[in-house]
């Protein structure tokens, strides 16, 4: 069996251009754009493992936590995707598990090097903000029947059920719906491109949206600025709010979500390219995907247009079967500077109270190192709840030595029941209105 | 096989290769060739890849009957895709009742570059979300539900506005029609062909015209729908 790293992601680089300072001037030049590309995997059909046993979440409670904040209804969410299989282990390392070292020569992070939480497990040495903030664990989550293929795990976990590719929505869609109002039809973003499956939804009350580039395209041209409101009106008179029949309905009622989407972000307020830079460069946001993507999740939480719920996925490289400690090095970086530039534009938003952001990963990796410096599909994984209060280690590390018959680890904590711990446990929407017979996860 | 020069070229690294033969699909492989063989000289793999190739056309998947013929036609061309293609889009149930599908990507891409008259190249792609052989997984493309988005709708409008006065006037005495005409359209819906006169009507002078018409017809559904 052939292996390689994943393609490289980025073909060229996505710069934010002030587009409502370009679109004064002669012509807006259309930025360019990255692919959401997902990385590649080997379909490697593992047999599925027998169900282990679901053990009630073992919680560290330390009483010098700050309190946990009462009411859902204003909560907001961030789902944080890392693609491609993220390993568990090599960002909540288990420095204490002897076999840890043992099974992974290449690629486990030294002890000495680890920001420790306690005996048994800390973070990986980039990891520095999030340490010093304090980040619930979440550990051993995964499927209770693995499956070694990246799309059919995506699937699953976009669906957020085991039907996965036959699913006709995602959770973060129907998780909307349930949410949707009149006043805030939409509640739900995910930030990238295409019609991404998790916000699929029966009621439409979320959206696929690319991000600030091409907004003020669509809506608030000057008056003076002829083509452009030119454009804008024919747009418009090409969408249709009554949705029609087939294909040419469907397209005209989204053209019509869109629209209403652009102009009640940005109808009052145009982006200014000139503060966006300033607020990136203040708290501190790296020039990658997902600082872009969490700096616009912050511009839309702030405009308080109604949603609550913001899918991003990372341009990063999860999937290690080569070269892990070197994509590890730049992912954590990654998401360390990211999360915490972006923890500090909520700050001074006055959000960071109501926002809580969870990590999905669609598996995991293999205990022990593979012997090309890498490590190969697995299973169970840790992820990562972060936002106020948060502290605290959630679910049952798996077991280093008790693996399953492919010797991949195996899960304690149901995937859909981390999922609807979060959306019930954070936006109080109970579990049995997004899942189906699952059991919310203690979390909060 | 791996991308150790970190760009889209496929290198193969020998110490990674596998050197041992394996079993696959009943027989022993062991290099790629001997993969793509095992996967050719299987029998259901006719069969298999002439009901895709009828459903990325049509629209539909075949009826059985259909689908043996077909398959038979492909057998006998020794898997060569040519007849099997010309056999689809010069059948009646191509021809007479085509089911509209949402456009990919790449289809737009190619209309609208030659109505626009702007060259394609590989940042076009990455701003419309789909770069040709570089799908998001092993899986290919997804459905082509995907391509009905938000995100999409941006793109394509993002996409034309910045490239909508690269080529020359239209006609002046009918600017519509002759926008039409280089979409590769027959007709549009009344809709459509409204929204255009209107541009006409609000639009100050002829060059203005030309592109704004050009850039609607761009992001129309008529172009959405392939």
């Amino acid at each position: 069996m052939t292996r390689g790293a994943n393609m490289p992601r980025r073909l060229s680089r996505r710069q934010f251009i002030g587009t409502a300072a370009a679109a004064v001037g002669a012509g807006i030049v259309g930025a360019t754009q990255l692919t959401g590309g997902r990385p590649r995997g080997r379909p490697e059909g593992l047999e599925p493992a027998g169900p282990p046993v679901l053990t009630p979440p073992g919680t560290v409670v330390d009483s010098t936590l700050p309190p946990r904040p009462t009411g859902s209804d204003d909560h907001l969410l961030v789902v944080l995707e890392m693609p491609g299989g993220n390993d568990g282990p090599s960002m909540a390392v288990p420095y204490g598990v002897g076999a840890y070292y043992d099974m992974r020569p290449s690629t486990a992070v030294p002890a000495e090097q680890v920001l420790r939480i306690d005996d048994e497990i800390g973070l990986h040495p980039n990891l520095v903000n999030l340490h010093r903030r304090g980040v619930t664990l979440v550990e051993g989550v995964g499927s209770f029947e693995p499956d070694g293929s990246h799309f059919e795990m995506m699937s699953q976990w976009w669906a957020g059920n085991p039907s996965g590719l036959n699913s006709e929505t995602g959770w973060v869609g129907r998780l909307a719906d349930v949410l949707q109002t009149d006043s805030a039809p939409i509640q739900a973003l995910s930030v990238g491109f295409g019609n991404h499956p998790i916000v699929r939804s029966a009621k439409h009350a979320a959206l696929a949206f690319s991000g600030p580039d091409g907004l003020s395209i669509l809506t608030g041209a000057p008056d003076d600025y002829t083509e452009a409101v030119l454009f804008q009106n024919a747009l418009r008179s090409m969408s249709s709010r009554s949705g029609g029949s087939g294909v040419s309905g469907d397209i005209r009622s989204t053209l019509n979500a869109t629209l209403d989407f652009a102009d009640r972000l940005i109808g009052n307020r145009p982006l200014d390219g000139d503060e966006i830079l300033a607020r990136r460069d203040r708290f501190g946001y790296s020039d990658s995907y997902l600082a872009d993507s969490l700096w616009f999740a912050a511009e839309v939480l702030g405009r308080d247009i109604g949603i609550r719920v913001i899918h991003v996925t990372m341009d990063a490289t999860f999937d290690t079967h080569i070269e892990h400690n070197r994509w590890t090095l730049e992912s954590t970086t990654d998401i360390d500077t990211n999360v915490e530039a972006f923890r500090r534009d909520l700050e001074d938003r006055k959000l960071a109270e109501r926002t809580m952001v969870m990590t999905m990963s669609e598996f995991g990796r293999t205990p022990g190192d593979n012997g090309s410096g890498g490590l190969d599909h697995g299973t169970a994984s840790t992820l990562f709840v972060i936002g106020p209060g948060t502290g605290r280690r959630v679910g049952r590390m798996p077991s280093f030595t008790d693996l399953d018959e492919n010797g991949d680890f195996k899960a304690n904590v149901r995937f859909e029941s981390y999922l609807a711990g979060v959306t019930e446990g954070w936006l109080g929407v109970p579990a049995a209105e997004v899942f189906v017979d699952v059991e919310p996860l203690a979390i909060f | 096989m791996g991308n150790a020069d970190g760009r889209s070229n496929v290198v193969f690294e020998s110490e990674l290769a596998l050197q041992r033969p394996v079993r696959y699909l009943g027989r022993r492989v062991r290099t790629a060739a001997d993969v793509i063989d095992a996967i050719c000289d299987h029998p259901m793999c006719p069969r298999y890849i002439a009901a895709k190739v009828h459903g990325y056309f049509v629209g539909r998947p075949p009826s059985d009957r259909r689908l043996g013929a077909l398959t038979d036609l492909f057998r006998d061309a020794d898997l060569e895709l040519a007849p099997l293609v010309e056999a689809i889009v010069t059948h009646g149930s191509f021809l007479e009742t085509p089911t509209p599908r949402p456009a990919s990507p790449v289809e737009w891409l190619l209309t609208v570059s030659r109505l626009l008259e702007v060259p394609i190249d590989e940042s076009s792609f990455d701003e419309l979300g789909q770069i040709p052989f570089l799908p998001p997984n092993v899986a290919g493309w997804p459905d082509r539900s995907r391509w009905v988005s938000a995100a999409t709708a941006i793109s394509k409008a993002d996409f034309v506005f910045s490239r909508m006065w690269e080529a020359g006037p239209l006609s002046t005495t009918d600017p519509v029609a002759d926008v039409i005409a280089r979409a590769g359209l027959v007709a549009v819906s009344d809709s459509t062909r409204r929204v255009l006169e209107q541009v006409v009507d609000d639009s100050p002078d002829h060059e203005m015209t030309s592109a704004v018409l050009r850039a609607v017809i761009a992001t129309s559904p008529e172009l959405s729908i392939s």
